[in-house]
């Protein structure tokens, strides 16, 4: 797999694969104007990456997401929880910053609902 | 006086003026040399030639006072008569002729011990002519003979003793004599000079000094100094040279009074004496220093007249060149009308007559595409018009469907407040509001998306919710969400046909809903994904609505109801993410839940149009530095 790499903007995240790590970090703040097509090729992304024997490692580190850019994120966990049910080898890591409560909030709507691990780290 | 030393006419004028420094010093240098080593021998030559001048002019004083002797001798030889009538008569006779001069004339006699005298000079009686040193040398040489000079004690002048032997056939008869003043001599020596730092010198044939300028150097009453007498360094070297006949008889020493002299000498052939001029280095080198002095003029001259020229040449070159940079430079900061006027047919012209081409190529382009982005303006204003004209439309039939709330809650509610601040002209946030018979059902509504989409899910959702509550109780809000969350599905298509995992559109909203029950004086809450804050004297509380969305969600619960008794100054606030979310420049984060439940506590004993008061200030001070990131809407009602 190749690298990927979005600049972040302001009002999208800074998105990051590695691919010798097979890690992919989303930072920043999330209001595209239409995140469906922002996120879509990170879809993609995740298909592949999650087939691959190393382990997969989804970091997340945003501070803010909006209606919209969650259910994309949904839409990622979701791809992550059935890869997860189908035997692979992988983990999320949320990073938070304590004064944040809608990140931690997010997060933690998130782990409830979701059967994969899902680390939750105040930074 | 600033010199810029990177600029072309400083660094040719420095190259030029090195060049021409080292030719003229070059060239001076090897003149002076020439120059120096011509004047320097002709110097020589000159004076060389006065001193043998003045060496013929002295020996030519000797050799008359020879040839006089000589003469008389031969008179007298040649008359046979030695007698001492004769000879007295002949000596008288001289003296008569050569008074001025002669201090005597006087013969000494070999037969006997006697004297005559032409002035009658009577020797004393132990006198005897016969033992004096001049009566001696004269016996013992064929020719005339000079004594040494003595100083005569009455005059304290020089005299000088001219004698030649008398011979009558083989045998000696006597000596003539002559005394004469050597006064004349002195004078020549003292009087002519070579220059005015110039003096001359006389030196006998054993090298003692006869004229000095210096008197302590003449010969006195003890008799003539030599070497042996004089300690003088610079003499004694003379004496040498003169004894080893060396250096082309012109010599340095230094002088009596410490200073370097040039000495020329030349002999008197007559006696063997030796005639000097002395000549002081410094007026022997004046003529140098001249030369020198010429040379450093001319060299400045030249220096100066060069400078000029090759100031006026590089002036000729670097004025075109500056006058072209100005016009680049010019062109540079947009000036694109100006054009070289340096068209001359050297290489700066031709740069010129380029610089003119491409300039207008450039002003061609520039136009050219001025006009392009004017055209291109022009029609994107339009189409943004267009789209703004449209917006603008959008935004009223919004505004059409967001109630008076005023009609629905006038009679519900001690008071109330709403704001609805949609980030753009339109947005995805709307509320809603209904009454039926008892039944009053409040919704706010934040659609996903913001903009024209948001706006479009808000005018689904506020159509849904309008056809849902023709057929379901205002009373079960949480039954509404459920059927609301099933129409927006079906309106939707929940799947996408090419992947069953993906949801077709990944659109949705959270929406809370809040019911006025007046006939068992209730309140009814369900949230998808939105609370409540409940304010009494004491406390505010968050009653946590599903945290199920509308539209595709992970959490898949039923929607609840929860119920309160509907106190009264109970105050309710209702509202979606926007407000609680938006951040500011010095706060990243936005107040949360925590925080605006922190504020609501604070801001609860106040009437509620001026708790929108503030809370409007919050919003309009966060948004003065930082952008609206979604849509804000928020209900506060005092029951």
């Amino acid at each position: 797999m190749e690298e990927f790499y979005i600049e972040p903007t302001k009002s999208s995240p800074e998105v990051e694969f590695k691919p010798e790590e097979n890690e992919l970090i989303i930072k920043g703040e999330s209001y595209p104007e239409n995140s469906f097509a922002f996120y879509q090729p990170i879809f993609d992304l995740i298909e592949t990456a999650v087939s691959k024997p190393d382990e997969f490692k989804f970091i997340v580190e945003v501070n803010y997401l909006n209606t919209s850019s969650t259910k994309s994120f949904m839409n990622i966990l979701d791809i992550l929880e059935k890869a997860y049910k189908n035997g692979n080898n992988l983990v999320v890591i949320w990073y938070y910053d304590e004064d944040n409560e809608h990140s931690y909030e997010l997060a933690s709507d998130f782990k409830e609902y979701l059967e994969l691990p899902f680390d939750i780290v105040a930074k | 006086m600033n010199i810029d030393f990177k600029s072309i006419k400083v660094k040719y004028v420095f190259i030029g003026l090195i060049i021409v420094l080292i030719s003229l010093i070059i060239i001076a240098s090897f003149s002076y040399v020439v120059s120096h080593d011509i004047v320097s021998r002709l110097s020589d030559r000159w004076i060389n030639e006065a001193v043998t001048r003045n060496s013929n002019t002295i020996d030519n004083w000797f050799v008359n006072n020879r040839d006089m002797i000589d003469t008389i001798v031969y008179d007298i030889e040649l008359s046979g008569d030695f007698s001492y009538n004769n000879l007295q008569n002949i000596i008288n006779n001289k003296m008569k002729i050569y008074k001025k001069d002669a201090l005597d004339f006087y013969i000494g006699f070999e037969s006997e011990r006697k004297l005559i005298s032409g002035v009658g000079w009577e020797a004393p009686d132990d006198y005897d002519a016969r033992k004096r040193s001049w009566y001696i040398r004269a016996k013992n040489n064929k020719g005339v003979i000079f004594t040494e000079p003595y100083v005569d004690a009455m005059t304290g002048e020089m005299i000088i003793t001219v004698a030649k032997s008398i011979y009558d056939n083989n045998r000696l008869v006597g000596v003539l004599a002559k005394d004469i003043y050597l006064t004349d001599v002195v004078n020549i020596v003292n009087e002519i000079k070579v220059n005015e730092q110039s003096y001359g010198m006389l030196l006998d044939n054993k090298g003692r000094i006869i004229v000095h300028p210096n008197d302590e150097f003449l010969p006195d009453q003890e008799g003539i100094k030599g070497v042996s007498e004089i300690n003088w360094s610079g003499y004694q070297k003379v004496v040498k040279a003169i004894k080893n006949a060396e250096n082309n008889n012109k010599i340095e020493i230094t002088s009596y009074e410490g200073n370097k002299e040039l000495i020329y000498y030349n002999e008197i052939a007559t006696t063997g004496w030796h005639y000097a001029t002395a000549v002081s280095q410094a007026s022997y080198e004046k003529p140098m220093s001249n030369l020198v002095n010429g040379f450093g003029w001319a060299l400045l001259f030249s220096i100066i007249i060069a400078l000029l020229i090759m100031y006026k040449l590089i002036q000729s070159i670097v004025k075109p060149i500056e006058s072209l940079n100005n016009t680049v430079e010019s062109f540079s900061t947009n000036n694109m009308d100006v054009r070289s006027s340096i068209l001359t047919e050297d290489e700066i012209g031709k740069l010129g007559k380029s610089f003119n081409e491409m300039a207008d190529t450039i002003q061609d382009y520039s136009n050219d595409l001025e006009n392009k982005v004017e055209e291109k303006t022009k029609k994107l204003r339009l189409k943004n018009k267009t789209i703004m004209e449209s917006i603008e439309y959008a935004s009223k039939i919004q505004n059409s469907i967001i109630p008076d709330l005023n009609e629905c809650l006038d009679l519900q509610v001690k008071d109330y407040f709403s704001i609805w601040k949609p980030r753009d002209k339109v947005g995805g946030d709307i509320y809603w509001c209904k009454t039926i018979g008892n039944y009053t059902l409040i919704a706010i509504i934040d659609c996903t998306g913001h903009g024209v989409p948001g706006a479009f899910m808000s005018m689904m959702v506020n159509s849904i919710l309008n056809s849902v509550t023709k057929v379901i109780k205002l009373n079960n809000p949480a039954k509404i969400l459920q059927e609301v969350d099933i129409r927006l599905k079906e309106s939707l298509g929940e799947y996408s046909i090419n992947n069953k995992n993906m949801p077709k559109i990944n659109d949705g909203a959270d929406i809370g809903l809040i019911s006025i029950d007046n006939e068992r004086n209730k309140l009814i809450f369900s949230g998808a994904k939105i609370d409540i804050f409940i304010s009494d004297k004491n406390d505010v509380n968050i009653i946590r609505g599903s945290k199920r969305s509308i539209g595709y969600s992970l959490c898949k619960e039923d929607f609840k109801n929860i119920e309160f008794d509907r106190k009264a100054d109970t105050q309710v606030y209702i509202s979606t993410d926007g407000f609680l979310d938006q951040n500011s420049k010095s706060t990243k984060y936005g107040i949360g839940k925590k925080g605006f439940i922190k504020l609501l506590n604070d801001i609860k004993d106040q009437g509620m149009k001026e708790q929108m008061i503030i809370i409007e200030k919050i919003i309009n001070e966060k948004l003065k530095s930082t952008e609206q990131r979604d849509d804000i809407t928020l209900i506060g009602m005092k029951l």
